[in-house]
C-alpha cells in the first residue's frame, strides 16, 4: 500500500512542482510559451508566407482578447481557489458539465494530435524514420512526466522557453523591412479574399484556446496566489500575452521577408523550414526545424497534462490517494491515452490528418464561445466572486470579445463547410 | 432505496393527485457522526418562479416513481423563508468535494443514497462511483452487464470540504487520523482549501500535519497563509523541519517567518541553517532528551514523564556533561530494567564504544554507518566531541525516499 501512496501522491506533486517552476519564470510566460505550440507555429509561418506583413495587426488585436479572457480566468481561479472544470461541475447541471468537458476533451485531443504531427514533420525534414522519431519522442514526453524527475523537467522547461528565441533570431536573419513591419502592427490592412479571412481567424483560433483557458485558471488557483496579488497576476497575464505575440510577430516576419517576398507558398511549418534555406541560410532552416520540435514537445506535454487535469477534476478522480495504482491512475491513463493514440494515428500511412485538424479547429471555434459563456456566468456570481465580480466595463469588453469571436468563428465555419463540399 | 438524483426534478402531487410542481432540493442538518434525516423539501411550483419549502413529514411517498403529499396542498404549512443552519443537498452537497475520512482521501459526490434509518428517511451514503455519473446522465443502461461496482461512502464518515471553510471546525474522526493521512488530504485539496484545513486543526496537530506535507506543497501553502498563521504553525514544528522549510522558501518569505521565531529557538535555527542540506548537520534534529552523567535513573524517568509531551519521538536519553561533551547514551529499555538508584554514567553505553557522526558527513556515509551498526539514531558531535544533535533513521529515509 505504501507503494501506491508513493505513486499517487506524485500526481499532486507534479502539479505543485510545475507551478513552482513557473513561479521562477512567471506563470504568464509559461502559458504564453505553450500557446505557441506546433499548430500556432504552422499558422504563423503560413500567414507570413502567404500574406507578408498584412496580418500582423491581427496579432496586436489578439493580444487584447487574450489579456481579457485570461485575466478573467486568472481572477476566477485566484478568488475561488478552484479550477474551471471543478467550478463548472459544482455550479451547473451535471449534463451541462459532461457536455462541455467532453467537447473540450475532443478538442484538446486534436490539439495533441497537431503537436504530435509537428514532431512527425520534423522527422520528415531530417529524413529520420517517422515511427522511430514519433514513438521515441512520445515516450520521452511520457517518461518525463511520469517518472517525475522534476529537476530535469525544470531544466527542459527553462531551455524550451529560451529556445523560442530561435524564431527571433530567424526573424532577424531574414533581413526584414523594419519600418514596414512595425507600421503594420498598428495599421490594419485587409485583403478582401476568402483566404485572408480564413487565415485571420486561424490566427485567433490558435492563440485563444480551450485548453489555455482551463490551464491559466488552474494555474493561478492551485498556485495559491492570494487575492491581494490580483494586480501582479494581471501583470503576468499581460507579459505572457505579449510574449506569445512577440514570438508570433518574428515568425511572421521571418517567412514574410523570405517566402512571401519571393512568392513561395507553403502549407505547414515543415515546409517553411525547408523553404527558408535558400534565402536565409541553412542555420535558419535548423532554427525553424528545432523550434518546431521544441514547440511540439512542449505543446504535447502541456496540453496533455492540462487535459488530464480537466477530466480528473470534473469527474472527481483527482484525489484517490489510497486506492491502488490500477484504479486510481486516471490521470496517467488519460495522459498516456492522449499521447499514444495520437502518435499511432500520425503513423497511419495516408491518414487524412489535415482534415482531422481542420475539423478540430472547427470544434474549437464552436466550443470556445460556449466555454466563455460559462466563464462569464461564474464571474458574475456574487457568492463566488464577492467584490471581485466582473464590473460593467469588463462585462462589456468580454461580451464584445465573445460576440466578435463567435461571429468570426461562424463565418469561418461556413467557409469550412463550403470548402468541404467543393 | 432510492438515489437523490432519481428523485430530483420528479413531479410532486398532493393527495388529490394534483401536480404541484417539481422537487428541487432537500434540506438537512449536518451533525457529526449521524445519518442526517431529511427535514424539508424545496418544491418549484408549476408555471411559477416561486419555490415553496415544506416539512418532510407532509410527504407520504418519496420514491423515484412518485413523490406525493399526505394531504391537500392547501392544508400544508409551508415556510416563508429558508430556515437557518440547513444544508441544501442538491446545491451544497451534490457535485461538491468531500473528505472521505475512512479512506483519507478527497472525492467528489456523484450521488446520494437515501434510505430508512430508525424509522426516519436519512442520507445513508455518498456514491463516488462511475456508475453514479452514468445515473446522473440517465445512461445507467450502458452498464447492462452490471460490471460497475457501486462505491458508497458512509455518510457519517464524510466531511464536507466547503464545511471546513465555513464552519472552521473539523469532525473528530478527521482529527483522529494519523498526521500523515491528514497531510495526504491536504495535498489533495487546492492551496486555499488545504491551508484552511490546516488552520482548523489545533496548534500541535497543525504543526505535525504540516511537517508531513511534501516540501513543494508546503511552499504553496505558506504563500497562501498570512505571516501570523504561518508563525502559529511553525512555532510547534520541530526545529529541523522548520529549518528545512525556511531553507526552501524564497528570501522574503523566509525572513518573514524567521521574524516570528522565538528567541531561544532562534539560536538553534541559526546554527542548523549553517549546515548543508544533505549532510549529517543538515539532517540532524536538536529535539532530544539529555541527562547529566550523575543523574539517577529515577530522576531521569521522572524527567521523561514531565517532558514527553514536547517531543515527537523519544527512544534514547543522551548523556552530556556540564561542558556539553557527549558521554554516552541509554535506551528506554535499559532505563526500565536498571536499578532506579543507579546513576546514568554507570549504566549508559559509553561514547567510546559508539559510532558518531560529524556535521559535514554526507548523507550517503550517514546511511552507510547507520545500516552497518543497525542504529535507529546516531549522535552528531563536533571535533571536540561537543554534542550537536541527533540524526534519526526516519530523517535519512525521508531524504532517500522523498515521495512517500
Amino acid at each position: 500500500m505504501q507503494n501506491d501512496v508513493v505513486k499517487e501522491s506524485r500526481r499532486v506533486k507534479l502539479w505543485a512542482r510545475i507551478l513552482l517552476i513557473s513561479s521562477v519564470i512567471g506563470p504568464g510566460i509559461i502559458a504564453g510559451t505553450a500557446d505557441n505550440d506546433a499548430g500556432g507555429i504552422a499558422t504563423y509561418s503560413v500567414a507570413g508566407a502567404q500574406f507578408g506583413y498584412h496580418l500582423i495587426w491581427v496579432l496586436f488585436a489578439i493580444t487584447f482578447v487574450l489579456v481579457i479572457t485570461q485575466e478573467m480566468g486568472s481572477r476566477l481561479g485566484i478568488v475561488s481557489g478552484k479550477g474551471l472544470a471543478a467550478l463548472i461541475r459544482e455550479n451547473f447541471p451535471f449534463k451541462a458539465t459532461f457536455f462541455i468537458i467532453s467537447l473540450s476533451f475532443i478538442a484538446n485531443w486534436a490539439n495533441v494530435l497537431a503537436n504530435i504531427s509537428g514532431i512527425s514533420a520534423v522527422a520528415n525534414i531530417y529524413n529520420i524514420p517517422n515511427w522511430l522519431f514519433v514513438l521515441s519522442s512520445a515516450s520521452l514526453v511520457s517518461w518525463l512526466v511520469i517518472s517525475g524527475n522534476f529537476k530535469n523537467i525544470q531544466r527542459i522547461f527553462l531551455t524550451s522557453s529560451a529556445l523560442y528565441l530561435a524564431y527571433v533570431v530567424a526573424g532577424f536573419m531574414s533581413h526584414p523591412d523594419w519600418s514596414a513591419a512595425l507600421k503594420s502592427i498598428v495599421v490594419p490592412s485587409w485583403i478582401p479574399t476568402q483566404d485572408f479571412l480564413f487565415m485571420a481567424i486561424a490566427l485567433i483560433g490558435t492563440t485563444v484556446t480551450i485548453w489555455g483557458q482551463f490551464f491559466i485558471q488552474s494555474y493561478f488557483a492551485e498556485k495559491g496566489v492570494r487575492t491581494q496579488d490580483l494586480g501582479l497576476a494581471k501583470l503576468d497575464i499581460c507579459l505572457g500575452a505579449f510574449w506569445t505575440n512577440f514570438v508570433a510577430f518574428f515568425i511572421i516576419i521571418a517567412t514574410a521577408g523570405t517566402l512571401y517576398a519571393n512568392g513561395i507558398t507553403i502549407n505547414d511549418a515543415a515546409d517553411a523550414a525547408r523553404a527558408l534555406e535558400p534565402f536565409a541560410g541553412s542555420l535558419a532552416k535548423h532554427l525553424f526545424a528545432w523550434g518546431l520540435y521544441n514547440a511540439s514537445m512542449l505543446g504535447a506535454g502541456v496540453v496533455t497534462i492540462s487535459t488530464a487535469y480537466i477530466i480528473t477534476e470534473a469527474f472527481g478522480w483527482e484525489g484517490k490517494v489510497n486506492a491502488g495504482f490500477k484504479e486510481s491512475s486516471a490521470f496517467y491513463k488519460i495522459f498516456l491515452f492522449c499521447i499514444f493514440s495520437t502518435a499511432l494515428i500520425v503513423l497511419i500511412p495516408n491518414f487524412p490528418i489535415v482534415t482531422v485538424l481542420v475539423a478540430s479547429q472547427a470544434l474549437n471555434t464552436f466550443v470556445l464561445p460556449v466555454l466563455f459563456f460559462f466563464l462569464l456566468r461564474l464571474l458574475n456570481r456574487k457568492d463566488i466572486m464577492g467584490q471581485h465580480r466582473n464590473g460593467k466595463i469588463m462585462n462589456i469588453a468580454a461580451w464584445v470579445s465573445i460576440v466578435g469571436l463567435t461571429v468570426l468563428n461562424l463565418v469561418y465555419f461556413v467557409y469550412l463547410i463550403i470548402g468541404f463540399f467543393d | 432505496m432510492p438515489y437523490l438524483s432519481r428523485l430530483l426534478n420528479s413531479k410532486v402531487s398532493d393527495s388529490a393527485d394534483t401536480v404541484i410542481g417539481r422537487l428541487e432540493d432537500v434540506l438537512i442538518r449536518v451533525r457529526p457522526g449521524e445519518y442526517s434525516p431529511l427535514e424539508y423539501v424545496v418544491i418549484k411550483k408549476r408555471h411559477q418562479r416561486k419555490r415553496v419549502i415544506i416539512p418532510y413529514e407532509a410527504i407520504e411517498n418519496f420514491s423515484s416513481e412518485e413523490v406525493s403529499l399526505r394531504t391537500l396542498f392547501s392544508k400544508i404549512n409551508f415556510l416563508e423563508h429558508e430556515p437557518d443552519g440547513f444544508v441544501r443537498l442538491n446545491r451544497d452537497v451534490m457535485d461538491q468535494q468531500i473528505v472521505d475520512v475512512a479512506g483519507a482521501r478527497v472525492v467528489r459526490v456523484n450521488d446520494l443514497r437515501i434510505g430508512d434509518f430508525e424509522g426516519k428517511m436519512c442520507i445513508l451514503g455518498i456514491d463516488v462511483s462511475f456508475g453514479g455519473l452514468l445515473r446522473r446522465l440517465g445512461m445507467s443502461w450502458m452498464d447492462f452487464l452490471g460490471v460497475m461496482k457501486v462505491n458508497l461512502i458512509d455518510w457519517r464518515k464524510a466531511q464536507p470540504v466547503e464545511g471546513v471553510l465555513k464552519l472552521d471546525s473539523v469532525s473528530k474522526d478527521l482529527t483522529r487520523l494519523h498526521p500523515a493521512d491528514i497531510a495526504n488530504i491536504v495535498e489533495d485539496l487546492s492551496a486555499k482549501q488545504g491551508s484552511n484545513l490546516v488552520l482548523s486543526l489545533d496548534k500541535n496537530m497543525a504543526a505535525r500535519v504540516f511537517e508531513e506535507i511534501d516540501p513543494e506543497i508546503q511552499k504553496l501553502l505558506i504563500s497562501q497563509l498570512s505571516p501570523e498563521h504561518a508563525a502559529r504553525i511553525s512555532e510547534r514544528m520541530s526545529i529541523d523541519e522548520l529549518v528545512d522549510l525556511i531553507q526552501s522558501l524564497p528570501e522574503h518569505q523566509s525572513k518573514q517567518l524567521l521574524n516570528f521565531v522565538e528567541q531561544d529557538r532562534m539560536k538553534k535555527v541559526k546554527k542548523l541553517l549553517s549546515y548543508e542540506d544533505d549532510t549529517a548537520g543538515g539532517l540532524m534534529s536538536t529535539d532530544f532528551l539529555a541527562g547529566l552523567p550523575d543523574d539517577t535513573i529515577a530522576a531521569t524517568i521522572e524527567k521523561i514523564r514531565k517532558l514527553s509531551d514536547s517531543f515527537r519521538s523519544l527512544n534514547y536519553v543522551y548523556i552530556i556533561d556540564e561542558k556539553g561533551k557527549y558521554k554516552g547514551v541509554i535506551s528506554f529499555r535499559k532505563l526500565l530494567i536498571s536499578d532506579k538508584r543507579e546513576v546514568l554514567k554507570d549504566v549508559m553505553k559509553k561514547n567510546i564504544h559508539l559510532p558518531v557522526l560529524y556535521p559535514t558527513q554526507s548523507i550517503k556515509s550517514v546511511a552507510h554507518l547507520m545500516t552497518k551498526y543497525d542504529l535507529n539514531s546516531a549522535a552528531v558531535v563536533d571535533q571536540e566531541n561537543k554534542f550537536l544533535g541527533v540524526v534519526a533513521v526516519d530523517d535519512v529515509m525521508r531524504v532517500l525516499v522523498p515521495n512517500a
